[in-house]
């Protein structure tokens, strides 16, 4: 203590300091404490991969986001699969037939163990298949394979898939349906099976901590590859800044929608490398057709020459993502490349509105969500601006998509919408039957013409003819242009040197994909 | 006492119906929940399927009743999103939330207090000028904003601390900073103030003529009567903690019920959202009885009737 100059005493400003470098030796010692990487992961055939969501069940029939099939198809297996290329292949299936229009004999493959040891059999399946797709299923999977009517076991090694109506897709529906223990799941029930979830896949179940990570290890007896990666752990980090900065520190090896604004920098940094692929996603502003002023194709059409996609493509996107005239993602292997997009013509846009009766043009909004697709805030604000410039006046309203999604499948949404979709089934009749098709989900426009390509598209098994189909179908559409149509999204992922890994446009990240490189 | 203590039930009752109420309301009118439990391909006829199934088409009383009557008896309802129970997943979170909300009040206090007490000693001293800095930046700094640059500086350049997640005390150290930060510039300034006013009293001056050590004065004296307006606030913050760790657990990927419920309302997970709420309001009101009833043990004076 030190007396102060009126005889009082007071605390030693010494006696300060020498408190002060006691904390500051305790925070330095909290760096000793496994500070530099976060989560737990060990390096070496070890991947940690940061997404910006976690699967709502591990149960693989009751989520259906792109995110969570990243998990699902890690644990588990369907009777198909896609390529990098979105071409489809046997899994458990070893081959498959079409015995009518509307039914379909798969034949499985031998020698498929769950993680428990139990082989997999056609009863597995047929189960795996009807708990989806059965009247009272809650399932979120259900209405992903709408048509697929009931599965029925034939022998030990054959499964008969039934449809309603022609349906030329199910083998390739047949991805939704991971195969799960009949035994299992009927004696622990769906609720404790989505906690510990049992597959067939090349990674067993470890542990999942809600809201943190899910973490899976390699499966020894996988009937299939050996995957080279032993352990993968999936982290939930919602928010970009932190995610970047989990990859920038080495808490993760793989990131998810890195934005376009953060990919030059990673790209400078020392053991990180950018990787990116065209995604199966295309986004675009829809309209509603069913009332002035968009019932009137050619206010449509101007639409589409008044929006000047590359100018977005280039200043907002960052050059991230690929103008596109279809409806129909270029990486889905039905899309007809002789389409080319609406050229930006401000012009033309005007004599089409003047035509249609618009020639002081009209008051419309726009409606979209903020944070669901790469800067679709910035992109909705510059359409408006440059709908304006053809007399079109825009009033914005973005929402959260909680309030946005139930509007727009209520039919509540009056002008324009910004929506982005993606076609993991990698058929053009994905995309159709959920904006176009009557019978589907045409909710802003539909019409009889496409609808009887699109139900032709459905009724035959012959690829050639269905490419055909399509071929015509899109090119209707652009014509039509129900959509102003804007770009195919193209997939930012961050990546450590040690990973050796290629992006797939389904946006799907799969260790088994993935080497570690050794140091 | 006992009539005192049977009046705070009472209105921590009435206080957490009328919460429900609201929040029931908020949620209802945001959005519908059938849509966004069903995947994005759902027809309209699916989605409608689906709200009569779970009951969303029922008037908006009837709903909430249904709720009241099933939780009296403890039960929430099953979250939508995760078809579990919405206690359980509460619960199963809130931990994480307490160990950080009390991380940073802790934090709070160990700044603040000695920080508060010496810029009252001295002052006009290099203290006193470092706790009005402390006191401004900390009330104006937003915490999301603390929180992005504490993992710039210490997590990316520095690598000093880890980024996010929760595991060992050093996960803590981040957030726990950013999330006390706001307290911590608070309560300064409160120490500071209520002591100044506190050492202007006539039995301190008695005390230093009586020739006691000043460290005497300060600490025994001054401080334990200056101590009952920054225990009040101490309790209510502590409330605030628990609720105001929404922000902090989304920066840095903290699973605790913040995130939780931001999750449910996102999703219009409505007996989720509604459990998490009337928890968090529950811990607040009955953290606020304790601080009241401390008042008694602090003050002698204070008597309740």
């Amino acid at each position: 203590m030190a007396t102060g100059s009126d005889g009082t005493e007071r605390i030693s400003r010494r006696a300060v300091l020498r408190r002060a470098a006691a904390l500051g030796l305790a925070a330095g010692s909290l760096s000793c404490l496994g500070a530099s990487r976060v989560f737990g992961a060990p390096a070496g055939s070890a991947v940690t991969i940061a997404e910006g969501l976690e699967p709502l069940s591990l149960d693989p029939a009751n989520d259906t986001a792109t995110m969570a099939m990243d998990t699902y198809s890690s644990m588990f297996d369907a009777l198909v699969s896609f390529d990098a290329k979105i071409v489809l292949h046997p899994s458990l299936a070893a081959s498959w037939r079409a015995v009518t229009p509307t039914t379909w004999e798969f034949a499985l493959a031998s020698g498929v163990m769950f993680h428990n040891g139990d082989p997999m059999t056609s009863d597995d399946v047929a189960y795996s298949i009807n708990r989806i797709v059965a009247p009272d299923s809650k399932l979120r999977r259900k209405s992903f394979m709408a048509g697929i009517q009931k599965a029925d076991v034939v022998d030990a090694k054959t499964v008969r898939v039934t449809t309603s109506i022609p349906l030329a897709i199910t083998p390739k529906l047949m991805r939704y349906a991971y195969v799960v223990p009949r035994k299992i799941v009927e004696q622990q029930g769906d609720a404790q099976f989505a906690l510990k979830p049992v597959g067939t896949g090349p990674y067993q179940f470890v542990e999942w901590v809600k809201s943190s990570h899910i973490t899976v290890r390699r499966y020894d007896r996988y009937w299939g590859a050996a995957p080279a990666i032993d352990v993968a752990t999936w982290q939930s980090i919602p928010e970009d800044f932190s995610r970047v900065a989990a990859l920038q520190t080495g808490a993760a090896d793989v990131i998810v929608l890195v934005p376009p604004d953060r990919a030059a920098a990673l790209q400078r940094a020392r053991d990180i490398h950018v990787e990116t692929s065209p995604s199966l996603r295309t986004d675009f502003v829809g309209m509603n057709t069913w009332s002035a002023p968009f019932a009137d194709v050619r206010v449509r059409q101007a639409m589409n020459y008044a929006v000047d996609k590359d100018t977005l493509i280039k200043e907002i996107l960052g050059g991230y993502a690929i103008s596109n005239g279809s409806p129909v993602s270029r990486a889905v292997p039905s899309f007809n490349p002789a389409i080319k997009p609406y050229p930006y013509d401000p012009d033309k846009a005007k004599a089409l509105l003047k035509q249609a009766g618009y020639a002081n043009g009209f008051e419309t909004t726009i409606e979209g969500t903020a944070g669901m697709y790469p800067s679709e805030t910035d992109v909705i604000q510059a359409i408006a601006g440059q709908l304006q410039k053809v007399g079109v006046t825009v009033r914005l309203n973005l929402q959260p998509w909680g309030s946005f999604w139930p509007r727009w499948l209520g039919r509540k949404v009056p002008g324009l919408y910004f929506l982005g979709f993606g076609n993991d089934l990698g058929d053009p009749h994905q995309i159709f039957a959920s904006h176009m098709w009557k019978a589907g989900r045409g909710l802003y426009w539909n019409t009889p013409k496409l609808d009887a390509m699109v139900e032709a598209g459905l009724a035959t098994a012959d690829e050639a003819k269905r490419h055909a189909v399509y071929a015509d179908a899109q090119v209707f559409v652009h014509e039509q242009a129900p959509w102003v149509f804007l770009y195919d999204q193209v997939d930012i992922y961050g990546v450590r040197g040690r990973i050796d890994w290629r992006p797939r446009p389904d946006e799907q990240v799969l260790p088994h994909q993935m080497r570690a490189r050794t140091a | 006492m006992t009539r005192y203590l049977g009046f705070r039930v009472a209105y921590v009752a009435a206080t957490l119906v009328a919460v429900s109420v609201v929040i029931f309301v908020m949620l209802m009118a945001s959005g519908d929940p059938a849509a966004l439990m069903l995947s994005p391909n759902a027809t309209p006829a699916e989605v409608a399927a689906l709200r009569h199934q779970m009951g969303f088409d029922r008037p908006w009383p009837a709903q909430y009743l249904a709720f009241v009557r099933r939780a009296v008896w403890g039960d929430f309802g099953t979250s939508l999103r995760y078809n579990e129970p919405a206690l359980g997943l509460v619960v199963q979170f809130l931990p994480a939330t307490a160990v950080l909300a009390g991380a940073a009040m802790a934090l709070a206090v160990a700044i603040a207090m000695p920080l508060g007490v010496l810029a009252a000693a001295r002052r006009g001293s290099a203290y006193d000028l470092t706790a009005s800095a402390v006191g401004v930046l900390g009330q104006s700094v937003p915490v999301f904003w603390l929180g992005m640059l504490m993992i710039l500086v210490f997590g990316v350049v520095l690598q000093w601390l880890p980024i996010g997640g929760r595991g060992g005390v050093s996960h803590l150290v981040l957030p726990a900073a950013a999330l006390g930060w706001y307290e911590t510039a608070a309560l300064t300034r409160l120490v500071r103030a209520s002591l100044l006013d506190v050492l202007g009293d006539d039995y301190i001056r008695t005390a230093y003529a009586k020739g006691l050590r000043a460290y005497t004065v300060l600490l025994k004296h001054a401080l334990r009567n200056a101590a009952l307006p920054v225990v009040t606030v101490l309790g209510l913050e502590l409330g605030t903690l628990l609720g105001g760790a929404v922000v902090t657990e989304t920066v840095f990927s903290w699973p605790g019920v913040g995130r939780l419920l931001v999750d449910a309302v996102n999703n219009r997970d409505v007996p989720l959202a509604l459990t998490a709420i009337l928890l968090l309001a529950g811990i607040v009101i009955c953290l606020n009885l304790v601080v009241d009833l401390c008042y008694a043990w602090l003050d002698p004076r204070v008597r309740y009737g």
